[in-house]
Formats: C-alpha cells, sequence, structure tokens
C-alpha cells in the first residue's frame, strides 16, 4: 500500500481553486517536493509517471505534492486565457501549500518539461531550496513550433485535418485549439521569448537537470544548460523512453532514483 | 555514418532514437513505417526532432505532412530536398 495521498484544492491570489494530492510520508517529512507537471497532452502522459515520483518520494521519508496548473487536470481556470505569469503564481501557491502541509524542511522544486522549464527560471518564487528539472524545455520558441507541428499531424492521422481547415490549429478569436487542448495564443508569445540556453542567470541554490533520452550521454545543448547554470548545478543523463509521451509502460525508475539521491544528498549536506 | 547510404543513416537513427528493439536492416526502404512498424505520433515527432539535430533541417508545420514521413524513402527524400549532399558516399 502506497503512502496516505490525499486530494483536496488551494486557491490561487486571483482565487483560482487548484488541484493538489499530498503524499505524505510516513513520520516527520525529512524535506517536501512540489512536483510541477507539464501542459497539454505531455501532462496526461505524465500523470502515471510523477504519481510514482511521489509515491518513491514519500517511501524514503519525502513529502510530495502534485498539483495542477490552472485549466488543466481538476484545477479550475481557463486553459483559453491561462498566460505564462498565471503558471509562476500557481507555481507559488503550490509551494505555499506544500510548506504548510510539511512544516520548517526545505522545499525542493520538482519540474517536468515545461514545469521544469518554469522550476528552473522561477525557483525564487517558491522560496525553494533546490530544483530539479527533468527534460525541462529549452527554447520556447522551438516547442511552440513542434507543438503545432505535432498538432498537424495528429489530426492528419486521425482523419481530422479537413475538420480543422488544414491548419494544424483552429483560431477562434484569440484561442487555439492546439490538438484538442485551448491555448490563449497570448501564451503562446509568452512562451517564444523562453530561452534557458539564452538566459545570463547562474542557478543560486542546488540545481539537477536530468536529460531523459535514447542517449548514454547528455546533448550539447544540455552541457551548455549545465555550463551556463554554473557550480551548483549538476546534470544527469537517463537512457529511456520519455515518460511524458506515454501513457503505457512509463518506466520512471531511473528517474526516480536520481531524483532520491539527489534530495537525500541534500539533507545530508545541512 | 558518413559512409552509408542516407536511407541506412535514416533507419539507423530510428531504431536509435525510438529504441527499437530490432537491427536498422529489418527495415526496408518503402516500409510503411505506420502501417508495418507500427510507429504513432510521437515516434514521427521523435524523427522530426532526430532530423533537426542530425542534419540541421528544421520543419515548420506549412512543411510537414504524414506522407512525407510514412517511410524511409519518403524521409530520405525530404532530407535531400533541403540538403542535396546529405548522405553522399565519402
Amino acid at each position: 500500500m502506497p503512502n496516505p495521498e490525499t486530494p483536496g484544492f488551494l486557491t490561487a491570489a486571483d482565487g483560482t481553486p487548484l488541484h493538489g494530492i499530498y503524499h505524505a510520508p510516513a513520520g516527520k517529512a525529512k524535506g517536501v517536493c512540489v512536483i510541477a507537471p507539464p501542459l497539454f497532452e505531455e501532462r496526461k502522459s505524465a500523470y502515471g509517471g510523477l504519481t510514482l515520483l511521489a509515491r518513491a518520494l514519500a517511501e524514503r521519508g519525502f513529502g510530495a505534492f502534485r498539483f495542477d496548473f490552472r485549466g488543466s487536470g481538476e484545477s479550475g481556470g481557463d486553459a483559453g486565457q491561462r498566460r505564462w505569469n498565471h503558471l509562476v503564481e500557481d507555481l507559488k501557491t503550490a509551494g505555499d501549500a506544500a510548506r504548510q502541509l510539511a512544516k520548517d524542511v526545505p522545499v525542493t522544486l520538482i519540474g517536468t518539461r515545461l514545469g521544469g522549464t518554469l522550476a528552473l527560471a522561477h525557483s525564487s518564487a517558491v522560496n525553494a531550496k533546490a530544483v530539479v528539472a527533468i527534460a525541462p524545455v529549452l527554447k520556447g520558441a522551438t516547442e511552440v513550433r513542434l507543438w503545432r507541428l505535432r498538432s498537424k499531424m495528429r489530426a492528419e492521422l486521425s482523419g481530422k485535418e479537413n475538420e480543422q481547415t488544414n491548419a494544424p490549429s483552429t483560431t477562434k478569436g484569440e484561442i487555439l485549439d492546439l490538438d484538442g487542448f485551448p491555448v490563449a495564443k497570448s501564451f503562446f508569445e509568452d512562451l517564444k521569448p523562453v530561452d534557458l540556453l539564452g538566459a545570463s542567470q547562474q542557478a543560486a541554490i542546488p540545481t539537477l537537470v536530468i536529460q531523459v533520452s535514447h542517449r548514454e550521454k547528455a546533448s550539447g545543448e544540455y552541457e551548455r544548460l549545465q555550463e551556463q547554470l554554473g557550480a551548483p548545478a549538476r546534470l544527469a543523463c537517463i537512457r529511456a523512453l520519455p515518460f511524458w509521451e506515454r501513457v503505457d509502460d512509463a518506466d520512471v525508475s531511473g528517474i526516480a532514483e536520481c531524483v532520491l539521491e539527489f534530495v537525500t544528498q541534500l539533507i545530508t549536506d545541512r | 555514418m558518413a559512409s552509408e547510404r542516407l536511407e541506412d543513416q535514416l533507419k539507423e537513427m530510428l531504431v536509435e532514437r525510438l529504441m527499437l528493439k530490432m537491427q536498422p536492416n529489418e527495415i526496408e526502404d518503402a516500409d510503411d513505417l505506420i502501417e508495418k512498424w507500427g510507429l504513432e505520433s510521437v515516434q514521427l515527432m521523435e524523427i522530426v526532432v532526430g532530423l533537426e539535430e542530425v542534419f540541421g533541417i528544421e520543419l515548420g508545420d506549412d512543411d510537414f505532412s504524414v506522407k512525407k514521413f510514412r517511410t524511409i524513402a519518403n524521409i530520405a527524400s525530404v532530407v535531400r530536398e533541403r540538403d542535396p549532399n546529405a548522405g553522399a558516399q565519402s
């Protein structure tokens, strides 16, 4: 049996209800981890893997708080109105909640894909003591292009391309239909300048970046990211299929071990 | 890779990136990757990303159609359209 898992709702500063689940460890938590998910189709596919990661953390004595950004999962809010600053606000709300759930212990922010990008860029908003970014989106503009391409591909494969007027996404006013997910056009505009490789800020807290791919060694882009983040940053390369792209047979054991080693070391070093 | 046919390079890339439990030479140039080998959109996207990383070819949604990615031969055509020297014998 997994450790107790308690679902509930938080309220963001603007009143938006956010859904979260707290995985409690047995006894006092050694630390607490806030788990920021990806968005869109990746959020759905990552759900199982991130649940397993949260359970693994709880089993090793860490509290783990999973949540849904506004406009996704069971959270409230309109996905078509969501902007980048809303995600930062939601991250902060989740961090505050985690701090209440496990008092007086350090908070580690763990983000996957776009959640990882947010974690790296906005850990200070959460006052996190450490960050783990799993396969963060490195360049927003590239990701937007690939999302649109993927959307067109899925429409073609499902025979729905004509329903979408041969476009990768339909436009209704300022809202795009990205493969069934409403997205504010302005959200894409928010995302395009996001460039982790172009940022000049070094990491101020212990940081672990995990590349998950077919590779045995990290790619040049990830090595550049580590170099840029500076001394507090570690880079790990896990050879595995990306769990945020697979609903079935998602194996997160290697990633979970890597994360556990990192958060355990943080406690040891305190 | 430099001395191989482009089609063979693409097969190697596909098997490696998708971590398929098969040998690249099991794939024929004209095999329908979706019908015969069961590739899905996620895997086709991985090929798109692979073309960017390995061959420096950046595709926008206007450049893309599933047909262009259904076979190794078609993917090779996409690459050669953008880089006529790709896969040339060294």
